[in-house]
């Protein structure tokens, strides 16, 4: 559990980091807008940034690493799916399926996550969601098997995932 | 050199994601070719110009923008293909052979 004062500092920082980023201005007047306006955004918003009932400090820190990873884990998976796509448009041979997959994720921010990265890996589009099982509209389905469908799917994603979120 | 490699590769992505959208039956799969390839495309290319530019401000803001692809463009695509689905519109199938 966070205290209230170490949330609004964490949100401050982070704003204030972005303004730097940002304006790339050092001048005291620059500075000194863009703490206030961090102050101001962060006094509004970070009951939402940082949720009361998040983990402690040193899950955070590891929270942060697994998901630098897993953007990499995403980025080659991307460049292999869209190497497959690509040959799919260049010789026409494709076989579109709407499969049902279910994912042990229990999460809500980790389900959302999953979908959005079934989505960005060409190939497979997330059309709905309910409760824990999700519809994929599938460019070439090898099978319509629903336990197997869901493997050659999620793989590798879920796999990582599920050491992030649980 | 590995700058115009990443870049190139992009280009390619979205070529090809452009040659899907005419060529693919109907909307579903035309989503998967222009949303998917590109955003491959377009990432590559982003990473080929930080690593033309090296660690500098530009480069963070690029990151930044990177970043911003890889969080709308999934949310984007799942929005037009849900609006598909609940409008009722059929994937398109293969025939099969009898």
């Amino acid at each position: 559990m966070y205290k209230k004062s170490v949330r609004l500092v964490l949100t401050f920082f982070v704003l204030m980091s972005f303004w730097l980023v940002l304006s790339q201005n050092l001048q005291p007047a620059s500075l000194l807008i863009g703490a206030f306006f961090s102050f101001l955004v962060a006094l509004l918003s970070y009951d939402f940034f940082i949720k009361p009932d998040e983990g402690m400090r040193g899950r955070a820190i590891r929270t942060i690493w697994l998901l630098l990873v897993y953007v990499f884990v995403l980025l080659y998976e991307m460049f292999l799916a869209s190497i497959d796509v690509v040959y799919r448009v260049i010789t026409m041979d494709i076989n579109p399926e709407v499969v049902m997959i279910k994912t042990d994720i229990k999460s809500d921010l980790g389900i959302v996550l999953l979908a959005n990265s079934i989505t960005l890996t060409p190939g497979t589009i997330t059309i709905d969601i309910e409760g824990d099982h999700l519809y994929v509209h599938w460019l070439y389905a090898r099978t319509t098997n629903f336990g197997h469908a869901a493997e050659l799917i999620k793989g590798r994603l879920e796999h990582w995932l599920g050491r992030i979120f649980i | 050199m590995i700058a115009y490699l990443f870049i190139i590769l992009g280009l390619v992505f979205i070529f090809f994601g452009t040659l899907g959208i005419i060529r693919f039956p109907d909307i579903y799969t035309r989503l998967q070719t222009s949303s998917k390839c590109d955003a491959a495309g377009a990432i590559a290319l982003l990473v080929g110009l930080m690593v033309r530019e090296g660690l500098d401000s530009l480069s963070l803001r690029i990151l930044i923008i990177l970043m911003f692809l890889l969080l709308t463009n999934p949310v984007a695509s799942h929005a037009i293909a849900r609006s598909a689905a609940i409008r009722g519109i059929k994937p398109w199938r293969k025939k099969k052979k009898c």
